[in-house]
Parts: structure tokens; C-alpha cells; sequence
């Protein structure tokens, strides 16, 4: 397939399940949303600014997803897996709960600070040369560990209603959030991403290995701090208002890597396109489940992600014996 | 001649019962009691020892009678009662009659009667008061909890609505016990009021924060908002007139100055009621 196809293709989707996602209601299905006051509120106050964030955030884990793992050579890296989401969420928690912040912005900022922190703690202990599994290994630990300081945080808080957000914090959602949390994401992320996509030509020759691309003129420092930077403020950032979606960006990039000829360079721009594609259509089928208690959008992802992040281990696995 | 401190509670609203009925006889309230809040009775319930309803807590303190609620606590039930305790258990009130019906019983419990029926008496005039002056205003009315759980039909929220002259208008939507409504629901079903029962203490969760949503903010209810600490509404003492009282207030306020600006109204006062 070609590049321009594949990009029109995946473009195309998006805005078709942007549209549904517009016209799809908690428990009322798909509707065309009428001219009263009533539904134009609710399609511009609580559905548009839904639909957009889930489209960012996709964007985002399916971006980062692809850097990661064309940075680390390891098909398994992705935010969610390494435990970055969920340092950035216990920022977040720890910066909301505790009224240690009283302006909102203060809450991004705080899981982008969890991110970095999740970011630093990976690479320096662990070190980006080690084998595939060890990364993997480390980033599982790093998720149980912030995922349970999350808990203890939320069991602490003074509100005696923190306990009931600990589903949101772990699995996500896009539910209640307004445009204020997209203005408040809007800079970070944009930086985030550029600095991520800028990212995209070295991809290549970072695949060669890093002694290769130091001598084809590519700073391995200054790669990091790309890396570590943009993925940090584009993932911290939307942490902070949806939660943490696992798997997300780790399937993403792989559904795509035949259709981009195995080149990291080529998959970045299609892995946020289709990244941003799976969260809105996820987001659709959480609204469109039976009344209730909405299902957390992870739920979805780690119930797509999870048998495949398994296959991907026994394949990787099986290729490294191989080799 | 006052009793020594003999009953041991490990409900947070037997506690707080207790505390107006005899609260002498408290030697143990629940750890939820030493949790802050804007009770009246907070600061006498804060100096009796707490307990996390533990068999070896009540074996230390060997008291003449435990007093549970009907739910929660379900192990030390058991074992109370194979280690020959005297256990009471309160059921849960679902209207105000099952209400008024607990404050006798534990009266009787306590020796107490009388006090129990004063309570009721209290009760019973503050909340007909309240009725008298808002069923003729005909408000459509909903009390929306954290994560947008709603009291239909055979709830005591829904008894409380009503006892105050406000029709629920979850339940006449057709929700039964509990059922819970998003934002889209409200913006459609457009209720005059909204009362959410909010913690007015520490930090924020997003539990409650979702009803700061700005679509809410854009929708022309006939009165603002109204957020009421959500311990006065847990428990059927005076700080559930107390919160009546608010929430009559708030309306006259706004039906006497429809023009207010403000939109969300937050019930800060001190509980000042007393009653034993």
C-alpha cells in the first residue's frame, strides 16, 4: 500500500468514526443530533470535546508506541507497558488529591513530572541497550509499583470520594471531560508530538544500532532527550485528564509495520492516525453498551492488547531463538 | 446516676444516634467518626476511643451491648454472637418511617425512650414545616450523588425529596433504588434542582468534580445548583434537618431573586442545632 493511500485511508476512517462518535449518546445509541438547545449542548459541550481528546490521546499512544519501539528496537515498548502512563497518573493523583496544586494546569504538570520520572528511572537503571525482555520486565515492575502507590495515594486522599476514582486512574475514560481539559493539554501535547515526529528520520538509522548512528552523525543524547521529553509532555499530558490507557500504543504500530515496509521512519505519522482511529472507536463502544456504569475505555484496549502483547512475546521469543 | 460507658458502636450512624440519646453509654465509635467533618456531634464523637470493628476490640472493651448496622460488618457479627455478646442491629431505614422507627427501638435499647421520641417528634415538625412551605412550589427535584448515582423509587433519598414537598424526578423517570444518570440524561431531563451531596472537606475528586461540568453551567435550571455536605444527608439525625433547612433556604433565596448570578450555591454553615 502506499504512503499516500495508507495516510487518506487511515484520515478517512478517523473522521467517519469522529462523526459516529458525535451522534452516539451515553444509552441513547446513535442519533442524529436534533436543533434544540438541548442536543446541540450536549453535542458540542460533552460529545465534541470527548471525541477530540479520545483522538489526541490515540494519537498520542499510537506516536509514542512507534518511536518507542523504533528508538528501543523492542516491538514491545509502548507508554502503558513501560509503566510511564502509570508514573504520570500517580503524578497526577498525587498533585489532585492532595491539594498540593490548587490551579488545574498544575495537574498536567504533575503527570508530565510522573512521566519524566517514569521515563528517567527506566533508562538510567536499565539502560536502552539491554535485551528485550529485561525492558519489558522493569517497565512491568515500574506499573506495579506506581500502579499501587496510585492506590495508597487514593486510599490516603482526605476526600472520601477518592476511593470511587480508582477505576478511572487505572483504566481510563474519556466520560464528563470538557473542553477546558483540551485547552489544558492542547500545549503540551503539541509540543510533545512535534518533538516526537521530528524524531521520525533518525528512526532508520537508530535501527541500525546507536554505534552506526552516532557515526552517521546522529546524537545519541540529543535523541534522548527527545524521546524522553516528547513522550513525557504528550503522554503526561493526556494522562492527566483520561487515565491510564494500556496497549494502546503497542498494537497500533504493529497492525501497521507491513503496511509501512518495516521502516520506523514511515510508521510514525499512520501509528497516530490509526492510534487516534482505535481510542474513538473504543470510546463509541464503551457509550454504546448496555445502561449502567460505563465501562472504562482500558478495558477495552488491554482486552484488544493483552492476548496480542502475548502472541507478541511467543513470536518474539521464538525469534530470538532463531537468531 | 449516669451508666458507665457500656455499648460499643460500629456503625458510623449508630454513632452518631448514640451521641445524641446517651452518649455516656458510647465507650467505642467507629474510626469513620474521627474522620472530619461539619457534624454537630463530630466533636464529642472525636473524643470517645474509635474502633475498625474488630473482634479483639470488642473483646478488650467487653461491653454489655455491640450495635451494628444491618449491613457492613458482616464477620464480627457472627463472631459477637458464637462469643455471647449482646448484639443489636439497626436495620437500613428506606423512608422516614423505617427511620423513625430505629430511633425508638434504639431508645428502648438505651433506656432512653423518651429522648427517642422527642428526637422523632423534632424530626417529624422540622421537616412538615419545610413541606409546608415548598410542596406548593411544585419543584422538580433531584439529589445527584458521587459518579452520578440517583435515588429512584424505595430510597430513602427519594422518601427525604418528598418529605420535603419536592417531587424526584429520578423516580419519575421510571429509576427504582438506585440508578445512575450521565450528563446527557440531566441536560434532557432539565430538573428545577439539583442538590449534590459533596464533601466540603480536603482535596478534590472526580468523583463529585463532574458535576462542575461546564455544559451543566449553560443550562437555565429555575434554581442554581445546590452542593450539601454529603455527611448531613448520610444519617437520619438533626443534620438532615439541618440540610433541609439549607436546601429551603437556597430556594427561597432564589425564588425571591431569580436574577441571582450565582450558580452553584455551597452549604458551608456550621451545624448549629441542638438537640439533646
Amino acid at each position: 500500500m502506499s504512503r499516500s493511500l495508507l495516510l487518506t485511508t487511515l484520515t478517512m476512517g478517523l473522521l467517519a468514526v469522529m462523526a459516529v462518535s458525535l451522534m452516539t449518546g451515553r444509552g441513547a445509541g446513535l442519533t442524529w443530533p436534533g436543533w434544540d438547545w438541548q442536543s446541540q449542548l450536549i453535542l458540542w459541550e460533552i460529545r465534541l470535546p470527548r471525541t477530540l481528546l479520545a483522538a489526541i490521546c490515540g494519537a498520542v499512544l499510537g506516536m509514542a508506541g512507534a518511536v518507542l519501539q523504533g528508538w528501543l528496537r523492542n516491538p514491545l515498548a509502548d507508554p502503558g507497558v513501560l509503566g510511564i502512563s502509570s508514573m504520570s497518573a500517580l503524578g497526577a493523583v498525587m498533585a489532585m488529591y492532595f491539594g498540593l496544586f490548587t490551579v488545574s494546569w498544575m495537574v498536567p504538570l504533575a503527570g508530565i513530572l510522573g512521566a519524566i520520572a517514569g521515563f528517567w528511572i527506566l533508562i538510567t537503571l536499565i539502560g536502552k541497550e539491554s535485551g528485550i525482555l529485561l525492558i519489558v520486565l522493569a517497565g512491568a515492575a515500574l506499573n506495579a509499583f506506581s500502579s499501587a502507590m496510585t492506590a495508597l495515594m487514593l486510599n490516603l486522599a482526605p476526600n472520601p470520594f477518592a476511593m470511587q476514582d480508582m477505576l478511572f486512574w487505572l483504566m481510563g475514560s474519556f466520560e464528563h471531560r470538557s473542553l477546558e481539559h483540551l485547552w489544558l493539554i492542547a500545549l503540551p501535547v503539541l509540543i510533545g508530538m512535534t518533538l516526537l515526529y521530528r524524531l521520525s528520520p533518525a528512526l532508520d538509522v537508530m535501527a541500525l544500532g546507536e554505534d552506526t548512528a552516532h557515526s552517521l552523525g546522529i546524537s545519541g543524547r540529543r535523541v534522548l532527550w527527545s524521546v524522553g521529553l516528547g513522550t513525557a509532555l504528550a503522554v503526561g499530558a493526556c494522562v492527566s485528564v483520561a487515565g491510564v490507557i494500556s496497549f494502546a500504543g503497542l498494537v497500533v504500530p504493529h497492525l501497521l509495520r507491513p503496511l509501512t515496509q518495516w521502516q520506523p521512519r514511515l510508521l510514525v505519522l499512520p501509528s497516530a492516525l490509526a492510534g487516534a482511529l482505535l481510542l474513538v472507536c473504543a470510546d463509541v463502544l464503551v457509550r454504546m453498551l448496555p445502561p449502567g456504569q460505563e465501562l472504562r475505555i482500558g478495558v477495552v484496549t488491554a482486552l484488544l492488547g493483552g492476548p496480542f502483547f502475548l502472541w507478541l512475546l511467543r513470536h518474539v521469543r521464538r525469534a530470538e531463538v532463531e537468531l | 446516676m449516669a451508666r458507665a460507658a457500656d455499648v460499643m458502636s460500629v456503625n458510623q450512624c449508630v454513632d452518631q444516634m448514640v451521641g445524641y440519646l446517651a452518649p455516656d453509654r458510647l465507650s467505642s465509635v467507629t474510626w469513620l467518626s474521627h474522620e472530619q467533618t461539619n457534624l454537630e456531634i463530630f466533636p464529642l464523637l472525636k473524643a470517645i476511643p474509635a474502633n475498625h470493628g474488630e473482634i479483639e476490640e470488642v473483646m478488650n472493651l467487653q461491653p454489655a451491648m455491640i450495635i451494628g448496622g444491618q449491613f457492613g460488618a458482616p464477620g464480627l457479627k457472627s463472631l459477637v454472637k458464637k462469643f455471647g455478646y449482646d448484639w443489636h442491629e439497626l436495620s437500613l431505614p428506606q423512608d422516614l418511617d423505617a427511620l423513625y422507627r430505629n430511633w425508638e427501638q434504639l431508645g428502648a435499647w438505651l433506656g432512653q425512650e423518651s429522648r427517642a421520641h422527642d428526637m422523632v417528634t423534632r424530626l417529624q415538625t422540622g421537616l412538615g414545616d419545610i413541606q409546608k412551605n415548598l410542596a406548593p412550589l411544585n419543584i422538580q427535584a433531584m439529589v445527584v450523588n458521587a459518579n452520578g448515582w440517583v435515588a429512584g423509587n424505595d430510597n430513602f433519598q427519594d422518601a427525604y425529596l418528598r418529605a420535603l414537598g419536592l417531587s424526584n424526578i429520578a423516580a419519575e423517570r421510571g429509576i427504582q433504588g438506585w440508578g445512575q444518570v450521565s450528563l446527557e440524561q440531566l441536560i434532557y431531563w432539565q430538573p428545577d434542582l439539583i442538590i449534590v451531596p459533596d464533601s466540603l472537606f480536603g482535596g478534590q475528586a472526580r468523583a463529585t468534580q463532574w458535576m462542575d461540568h461546564p455544559a451543566l453551567k449553560k443550562v437555565h435550571s429555575r434554581y442554581p445548583m445546590v452542593k450539601v455536605d454529603a455527611g448531613w444527608l448520610s444519617c437520619g439525625t438533626p443534620a438532615l434537618l439541618r440540610a433541609a433547612k439549607e436546601i429551603q433556604r437556597h430556594i427561597l433565596q432564589h425564588e425571591n431573586n431569580p436574577s441571582a448570578s450565582v450558580f452553584i450555591h455551597h452549604v458551608v454553615n456550621k451545624e448549629s442545632d441542638h438537640v439533646t
